[in-house]
């Protein structure tokens, strides 16, 4: 009679495992998704950035502008700084912008737009168009028609999913030896901030937060973005009236797919500029872009490479 | 009396087993929890005392929108009347103002079955009912009102809501810009940590050409607070009872100094779809130079004296 509780216990333990087992399987990032499972005794291939795409960025990508127009599609006035938290250092540089060298009266209009305002942390405010490819597995690419600039997202082999935030925390994402550049060096992962598509058990165990389930998802789509941490830049511009931002910056980028309610693409960019040198608080604009069906409209212009005396 | 206990414990393994195997909704935080703050570090110009008169530019907005605005006159805000009317849900969330938003859940199920939001500013209230495939919608005859009636539903961690039933409202309020009550808008609500972003795409077949897509970033405040907001309609302006402020049809100067100094060419500020796309910098190139503040300005004043010597015959 003794051994009756042990065995039920046993019991108890066996089926929890086995279970627990199973929906650890099922919470595996993205098994499954991107193709057949692998064969039960062979090493799973390492992941890349693409293998673990939770969503599709490529394509051409062209930025609607209906919001900050007066700051992105013309120059705005020489001493026009609103809603950017800079200091008074940054007030004194920028104040030394020269209409002169921007088509004197009419600079505003013009269309000579300096380089350094294409730089990463100024660049996806900008109007113009994107395209994004795949330049490996492990590295998105992303080139501009205006600027003519190119930027490339680098995925950490084999580890291509991960949370932007912690890893900054924890200080495991950083400036890097690259040397500096307008586009820096960008560190990219997939990321899903809150699974909601995930329960107690899949998350890990109950109770220990982090994801935030609700009834009624559609499972069908995993949701998360593109999270981008860009380091190791010169100095450029935060607006084409020359507000700048220093070497010491850092950008952090959300990229975020969605669909209009007539079935358009879009993505939603988050910006996140953090300077200590010139912002007295992180700088967070969006931008949004909308997909096109091909490169027809795809219309290269140079910017102006000014030297500062 | 001796209790067999081997029933209990494989009736409680298989409910384990059974419980945990069966997909089940989730009981958990919402993602849009609590209380945010809009940061104003874009767009903040056009809902922090502008945008000013006649400044349309990258809007989608049609000839009618254009026509609409043009008859508008700003001092109708004063009228107490209107002092105290709410901001539609169409506006409200791209104005400056704190949002505070909670879940209500199923007791017996713990399924969502809607979210609420409130706005400090005016006080606008919202529920969306949750989830959508789920909910009746109201007949279309059904009153409209100004937050509308709206659905929700997650799609994997974006929330995606659906408002009908909107009352006519406005795209910018300090212009006139109107919306009908054919307006429609549809939100995809995201959030990065402590950051909240809520993409707006408003579509109006009687005012826009194309939906207008506005996407605004709050951060979260931990320990929020919201004041309530009594609202106490006053005489701002002499006004005398009955008047009614408004600009006569042919009365098309708006412009102020503020907006000529910001330097932006009269067509563009016509605004249009045209003017949301990169190729329009280019066409900005060749726009001239707008006329110098003082001529416009003077040109403004005798449109403003024509327009008052009519007032003075037609009031009583």
């Amino acid at each position: 009679m003794t051994l009756r509780p042990i065995v039920g216990s046993l019991a108890l333990t066996g089926a929890l495992t086995i279970v627990h087992a199973g929906l650890a399987a099922q919470a595996a990032p993205q098994a499954g998704r991107q193709g057949a499972p692998p064969a039960a005794q062979q090493p799973a291939p390492p992941q890349t950035g693409q293998s673990a795409a939770l969503t599709d960025l490529t394509g051409y990508w062209v930025s609607v502008v209906n919001q900050d127009w007066y700051f992105r599609m013309i120059t705005p006035p020489k001493g026009q700084y609103a809603q950017v938290p800079i200091n008074a250092a940054a007030r004194q540089i920028a104040d030394q912008f020269d209409p002169a060298q921007y088509g004197g009266a009419k600079y505003q209009t013009s269309g000579i737009i300096d380089c350094r305002v294409y730089g990463a942390a100024g660049l996806m405010h900008m109007p113009m168009r994107i395209h994004i490819t795949w330049d490996s597995p492990d590295v998105l690419k992303i080139e501009t028609d205006w600027g003519q600039q190119t930027r490339l997202l680098r995925f950490t082999p084999g580890r291509p999913t991960g949370d932007l935030e912690q890893a900054m925390r924890r200080a495991e994402v950083g400036p890097t030896q690259a040397a500096a550049s307008m586009q820096g060096y960008s560190l990219a992962m997939w990321e899903q901030p809150f699974r909601l598509n995930a329960n107690g058990w899949q998350r890990g165990f109950a109770g220990r937060g982090g994801g935030l389930g609700q009834g009624g998802i559609d499972v069908s789509q995993p949701g998360g973005d593109l999270a981008v941490l860009t380091t190791n830049l010169t100095p450029g511009w935060l607006r084409r009236n020359g507000v700048p931002y220093g070497a010491r910056t850092r950008v952090i980028e959300h990229y975020l797919t969605f669909q209009d309610p007539t079935g358009k693409d879009w993505i939603n960019i988050t910006t996140e500029v953090v300077d200590p040198e010139y912002l007295t608080t992180p700088f967070i604009t969006t931008a949004d872009f909308r997909k096109e069906p091909d490169g027809s409209k795809w219309a290269p212009h140079a910017c102006k490479q000014v030297v500062d005396n | 009396m001796r209790i067999n206990r081997r029933p209990l414990w494989l009736a409680a393994a298989c409910l384990t087993v059974v419980g945990l195997l069966i997909p089940q909704p989730v009981a958990a935080q919402s993602l849009i929890d609590g209380y945010w703050a809009p940061l104003l570090h874009q767009d903040a110009h056009p809902y922090a005392g502008g945008p000013d008169p006649g400044e349309f530019p990258g809007l989608p907005i049609t000839d009618a929108a254009r026509t609409v605005a043009s008859n508008y006159d700003e001092n109708e805000m004063m009228l107490r009347e209107l002092q105290c009317r709410p901001f539609p849900a169409t506006y409200g969330p791209r104005a400056l103002s704190t949002l505070r938003a909670w879940e209500t859940r199923d007791p017996e199920t713990q399924e969502q079955i809607k979210i609420e939001t409130t706005m400090a500013f005016a006080a606008q209230r919202r529920t969306i009912w949750m989830p959508a495939s789920r909910v009746t919608p109201p007949p279309d005859s059904a009153p409209h009102t100004w937050q509308g009636f709206s659905v929700g539903k997650w799609v994997g961690n974006m929330l995606w809501v659906h408002t009908t039933h909107l009352k006519e409202g406005f795209l910018q309020r300090s212009q006139g810009l109107p919306l009908s009550d054919k307006t429609v808008m549809d939100e995809r609500i995201y959030r990065y940590g402590d950051l909240l972003v809520n993409i707006m795409i408003i579509s109006d077949p009687a005012y826009l050409s194309q939906p207008f897509v506005y996407s605004k970033v709050y951060y979260r405040i931990p320990h929020g607070s919201m004041d309530p907001y009594p609202c106490d309609a006053r005489n701002h302006l002499p006004m005398p009872d009955g008047f009614v402020p408004m600009r006569l049809p042919f009365y098309t100067a708006i412009y102020n100094k503020s907006f000529f100094d910001h330097g932006i060419p009269l067509e563009a500020a016509k605004g249009g779809e045209q003017t949301m796309f990169p190729e329009y910098q280019d066409y900005v190139k060749t726009l001239p130079p707008n006329p110098p503040w003082p001529q416009i300005n003077a040109e403004q004043a005798k449109q403003r004296a024509e327009q008052d010597a009519i007032r003075q015959k037609s009031t009583p």
